[in-house]
C-alpha cells in the first residue's frame, strides 16, 4: 500500500506541475496527494474486507471526488473498465467537456480524445504534451494504482497559457536582438573604416560622428528597455500632483519645438474648451513623456510643411488628450499592436528612425495613472489619444 | 449472453468509432501543421501513425462481425452496428487522406511555396470540424447536429472552387509553378474528400436514428 501512496504522489506531481506552475499549486498538489494517500492507506487500517460494508467503497470513490475538486490541476480517476470513476472540475474546464457528462462513462466518451486514452493505456508515469487543437496544449500523465475500486489516475495540465508567455519571451527576445544588431553593425563597419585608415580629415569626422550617433542610438535603446522594465515591474515611485492640463501641453510643445524646427513642421495646441479641461493628477515628469514619445512619433510621420496637432478636452472623469499628424495614418490592423515593444506598423511609414519603444513605455505610463491610451479612428492622418485623470474628479 | 453485456458491447463500439474519430482528426491537424512548418519528421510521423487507425479500424470491424454473428440484432441495433461499419470505413479513409497530405508535405521537402497558405488553413479547420461534429452526432444519435454537418460541406467546397481558380492562375502565368501548384491542389483535394467522407458519417447517424439515408452529399467532385 505505500507502494501505491508513493505512485499517486509522483502521479499529481508527475506533469512537472510544482516546477511550471506558481509555487502555492504545489503546496496544493502536494497536500492534495497527502490527502488521497491517507484515503488509499485507510482501508488497510479499518476492518478486514469481509467485515466492511460494500457501501465503504462507494464513500471512498464520494470522499476522492471532494477532494480532487479542488485540485487546480485536472484529474481523472478510472476504473480497470476505463470507466471515469471521478472527474474534477479542472479537468472539464482544460478539455472543455460539461462536467456533468464526464462520470460514469468511458474514458473516451467523457474526454472524446483518443491521445488521452492512449497515456492512460500506457500509463507509464511519464508525461506528454499533447495538442488539443484551437491552439491549446495540455500535459497528461497516467499512473497506474491498481488499488480498487480504482485502476489508474489521470492527470492534465493546462499549458496553453505558458506557452503563449513562453511565445511572446522569445519574440521579445528575437526583437531585442535585431534592433540591437543593427546600430551595432553600422557601428563596427564604420569603426573599421577608420581602422583601416581615412586620410581626409573631413570624411574621418564624418565617420566619427555617425560611430557617435550609432552609440547613441544603441544606448538610446538599451536606456528605453530598461525604462520600459522597470515600469513594468511597477519599481519607479510616481510624484503624483495636481497640474493644468494646459501647462503640461505647453511644456511638451517647448521641449518638442527644436525637433519640430528641424523637420519643418509646426506645433499647434487646440483646447477643445477654454482651459483644455483643468488640472490633471499625474507624476508630470512621466506625463511629459507620454506627450513628447507620441509627438515624437507624430513628427516622425508628418509632412514639411504640415501641423501637428496637439488635443485637450475633458472626457468624463478625465482629460483626453490626443496628438494628429497629417502623415500616412496607421492601418486598422495596427491600430492595436503599436503599443507593443518593437512592433512599427509600416515600415514605410515608420522610416526606420524609432525606436519602436517609445509607444510601450507611453501605454505603460498612462496606465500606471489609469488612463487609456488608443489610436482614434480618424482619417487622413492619425490620432493618438490617451487620458489622465482629472484633478477635481472624485476618486 | 445477458442484455446488459449486450449494451455494453454496443456502448464499446461507439466508444471505438469516438476513439477513431479523434485519432483521424489529430492525423488531420498534424498533417496540416507538418505542411505549414514544413516539417518532414512530423509528416513522416502521421504517416506511420496510420497505422494504428487501420489497426483500431480492423479490430472495430470485427466487433461488429462478431456482434452480428452472435447477436442477430435487429431495428435500431442492427442498424447501429451496420452504420458503424459503414463509418469505420468512411474513417479509415480520412485517415489515407491525412496521410496523404503527409505524403505531399514529404514530397514537397523544402519546396518554396507557390503562394502563401490563407485559404488551405481555413478549409483544413472546417473540415476538421465537420469531422469532429459528424462523429460527435453519431454517437449522441443527434440528427439535428447530423444535418447541420451537411449544410458545412458547402462551404469546404465553395474554399476548394476558390483554391483550385487560385492556383490555376499562378501555374498559368508561370509554367514553372506547375509542379509545386500540383502538390498544393492534391493538399486541397484530400481535404475536400475528407469532408465528404464527413458527410457521409453525418448521413450514416441519420440512417441508424430513422432508419432511412438522406443524401446530404451534393458535392460536384
Amino acid at each position: 500500500m505505500i507502494r501505491v501512496v508513493v505512485v499517486l504522489v509522483v502521479a499529481l506531481v508527475a506533469a512537472g506541475a510544482v516546477v511550471l506552475l506558481p509555487p502555492w499549486t504545489g503546496a496544493v498538489v502536494a497536500g492534495g496527494s497527502v490527502v488521497i494517500a491517507w484515503l488509499i492507506r485507510r482501508p488497510v487500517e479499518a476492518p478486514p474486507p469481509s467485515e466492511r460494508p460494500a457501501a465503504g467503497r462507494v464513500d471512498f470513490v464520494l470522499e476522492l471526488r471532494r477532494l480532487v475538486a479542488l485540485l487546480p490541476e485536472g484529474v481523472l480517476v478510472v476504473d480497470d473498465r476505463e470507466t471515469v470513476l471521478v472527474a474534477n472540475p479542472a479537468v472539464a474546464r482544460i478539455l472543455r467537456r460539461p462536467h456533468g457528462t464526464m462520470e460514469a462513462v468511458s474514458l473516451i466518451r467523457a474526454t472524446r480524445d483518443a491521445a488521452l486514452v492512449q497515456v492512460l493505456r500506457e500509463a507509464s508515469g511519464e508525461p506528454r504534451d499533447l495538442e488539443l487543437g484551437d491552439d491549446r496544449l495540455v500535459r497528461a500523465a497516467a499512473t497506474r494504482l491498481d488499488a480498487p475500486p480504482i485502476y489508474a489516475v489521470l492527470t492534465v495540465q493546462d499549458l496553453t497559457a505558458l506557452r503563449i508567455a513562453e511565445r511572446a519571451r522569445s519574440e521579445l527576445v528575437g526583437n531585442v536582438s535585431h534592433e540591437l544588431r543593427t546600430p551595432i553593425a553600422a557601428a563596427r563597419a564604420l569603426a573599421e573604416t577608420l581602422e583601416a585608415g581615412v586620410d581626409e580629415p573631413e570624411q574621418r569626422e564624418h565617420f566619427l560622428n555617425r560611430l557617435t550617433h550609432e552609440l547613441e542610438r544603441l544606448g538610446e535603446i538599451v536606456e528605453r528597455l530598461l525604462r520600459l522594465s522597470r515600469l513594468e515591474s511597477s519599481a519607479e515611485e510616481f510624484d503624483i500632483a495636481p497640474i493644468e492640463a494646459t501647462e503640461l501641453a505647453s511644456v511638451a510643445i517647448a521641449r518638442m519645438r527644436p525637433v519640430a524646427d528641424r523637420a519643418g513642421v509646426r506645433l499647434e495646441l487646440h483646447e477643445e474648451i477654454t482651459g483644455g479641461g483643468g488640472a490633471v493628477l499625474v507624476d508630470q515628469e512621466r506625463a511629459l513623456e507620454v506627450l513628447t514619445n507620441l509627438m515624437d512619433n507624430a513628427l516622425r510621420y508628418a509632412p514639411e510643411g504640415s501641423a501637428v496637432t496637439i488635443g485637450l478636452g475633458p472626457i468624463g472623469r478625465a482629460v483626453r488628450f490626443s496628438v494628429h499628424d497629417e502623415g500616412p495614418g496607421i492601418l486598422p490592423a495596427d491600430r492595436q499592436r503599436i503599443f507593443e515593444r518593437f512592433y512599427t506598423a509600416d515600415r514605410a511609414r515608420a522610416g526606420g528612425t524609432g525606436t519602436g519603444l517609445g509607444l510601450a513605455i507611453a501605454r505603460h505610463i498612462v496606465s500606471r495613472h489609469g488612463g487609456e491610451i488608443w489610436v482614434a479612428d480618424e482619417s487622413p492622418g492619425a490620432t493618438l489619444c490617451f487620458t489622465m485623470p482629472r484633478a477635481d474628479a472624485p476618486a | 449472453m445477458p442484455r446488459e453485456q449486450f449494451q455494453r458491447q454496443m456502448a464499446a463500439l461507439q466508444d471505438g468509432v469516438l476513439e477513431m474519430g479523434s485519432m483521424v482528426e489529430r492525423a488531420v491537424e498534424r498533417a496540416m501543421q507538418a505542411l505549414m512548418d514544413r516539417d518532414v519528421v512530423l509528416a513522416r510521423s502521421v504517416i506511420e501513425d496510420d497505422n494504428e487507425i487501420n489497426a483500431i479500424g480492423f479490430h472495430l470491424q470485427n466487433a461488429c462481425i462478431s456482434l452480428l454473428a452472435q447477436q442477430a440484432p435487429m431495428a435500431g441495433d442492427l442498424r447501429l452496428i451496420v452504420s458503424v461499419t459503414a463509418i469505420m470505413s468512411d474513417l479509415e479513409r480520412m485517415g489515407d487522406h491525412a496521410e496523404g497530405i503527409a505524403r505531399i508535405v514529404v514530397m514537397m521537402q523544402d519546396e518554396p511555396l507557390v503562394k502563401p497558405l490563407i485559404d488551405m488553413p481555413l478549409m483544413a479547420t472546417r473540415a476538421r470540424e465537420m469531422l469532429h461534429k459528424s462523429v460527435q452526432a453519431f454517437v449522441e444519435q443527434d440528427t439535428d447536429a447530423a444535418y447541420k454537418v451537411g449544410t458545412s460541406d458547402e462551404e469546404v467546397d465553395q474554399l476548394y472552387d476558390r483554391i483550385y481558380s487560385d492556383l490555376v492562375q499562378v501555374m498559368i502565368s508561370d509554367p514553372s509553378t506547375i509542379e509545386p501548384s500540383t502538390h498544393l491542389l492534391w493538399v486541397a483535394h484530400n481535404l475536400e474528400r475528407i469532408a465528404d467522407r464527413a458527410t457521409n458519417i453525418a448521413e450514416r447517424t441519420v440512417y441508424s436514428v430513422t432508419g432511412m439515408l438522406p443524401q446530404m452529399d451534393v458535392s460536384s467532385y
